[in-house]
């Protein structure tokens, strides 16, 4: 970390470091941030600027409890472990985009081949005439 | 340096799943669900319908362990698929429409966060966030991507569909506007002098 790198709204506004000092202003990376503000005086605007983009991007979000999270994982690890990892296909709504378009290719591909069999059959038919 | 040490741990984890070893996948999950589950809530409100998401992305992921890359991004390769697979579950079958990002509808920032530590920047705050709303749906996705998931400017093109030229200028608009909030300040001191 230099000094120097620092120089725009964006440059400060997302770093870890500057975040994790404006979050907590207290923690770890204390010492240098208010070194580097007392360094540089002329960007004291610009600090500030970056503070209200960081408070004003929190979010007012409950994470999920440990708890929740846990209950989920398991879920997940249970329907692995009794080898029900098919089962998601079974659900329409979850079909993913690439089983969708396989689908589609392999209508297509169908009519296709249908359509030639028509036209072979009449061709052999006419022939025979 | 200890972001390399993250990303050696996360690529250890990411073999052992692809390996098969179920406590790997385990780890691997509880590593990136509150991430996925942040993300998703942009998108919906309906938290059954997301962890449902949630739940299917990792199958899916446990299906084709064999077959997905090897030194893989995972993080964001999920938070993409997410994003798809939500698509899929919030539109009408055969209608597939853009999931609508909402940065500041689902769980909006309180107006009390920061204000209290820093009075002196409350009326800034306020500006900065109303700025923020104005933004386009798309710009607020790629600043949240870039803010709360440490998404450069790649992995945001990656996970949203775009090019990395559209992430380019999305992002520097939306960093232009709220640069803006500055001056807007500053002209009016000038003008009350």
């Amino acid at each position: 970390m230099s000094f120097e790198d620092y120089n725009t709204l964006e440059d400060l506004a997302f770093s870890r470091s500057f975040r994790n000092w404006v979050v907590n202003p207290e923690g770890p990376e204390a010492d240098f941030w208010t070194s580097w503000a007392a360094h540089n005086p002329d960007k004291t605007e610009l600090i500030n600027q970056a503070k209200a983009v960081i408070y004003a991007l929190q979010l007012n979000f409950k994470p999920l409890s440990e708890g929740a999270v846990d209950a989920e994982v398991r879920k997940v690890l249970q329907k692995v472990k009794d080898g029900r990892v098919n089962a998601v296909r079974d659900i329409p709504l979850r079909t993913s985009l690439l089983g969708r378009r396989l689908a589609r290719t392999w209508t297509i591909a169908a009519v296709i081949a249908a359509i030639a069999i028509i036209w072979i059959l009449f061709g052999v038919l006419h022939h025979h005439k | 340096m200890a972001s390399v040490n993250l990303l050696d741990e996360n690529l250890l984890l990411w073999n052992n799943f692809r390996t098969g070893n179920t406590d790997a996948f385990g780890e691997l999950m509880h590593t990136h669900y509150q991430d996925l589950f942040n993300y998703g809530s942009r998108f919906t409100k309906d938290t059954e319908l997301l962890k449902d998401c949630i739940h299917d992305l990792f199958l899916t992921l446990w299906v084709n362990r064999l077959t997905v890359s090897e030194t893989s991004f995972v993080k964001y390769d999920l938070l993409k698929s997410l994003r798809h697979n939500l698509t899929w579950a919030m539109s009408r079958p055969r209608r597939q429409v853009e999931p609508q990002f909402e940065y500041l509808f689902n769980n909006a920032p309180s107006a009390d966060t920061g204000v209290v530590r820093e009075e002196h920047l409350a009326d800034l705050i306020r500006k900065m966030r109303r700025t923020l709303a104005g933004l386009s749906r798309r710009q607020q996705e790629v600043i949240y991507l870039r803010f709360h998931m440490d998404a450069d400017t790649e992995d945001i093109a990656g996970i949203m569909s775009l090019s990395r030229q559209s992430v380019q200028n999305l992002l520097h608009d939306a960093l232009r506007r709220l640069r803006k909030v500055r001056k807007v300040i500053v002209t009016n001191v000038l003008r009350r002098l």
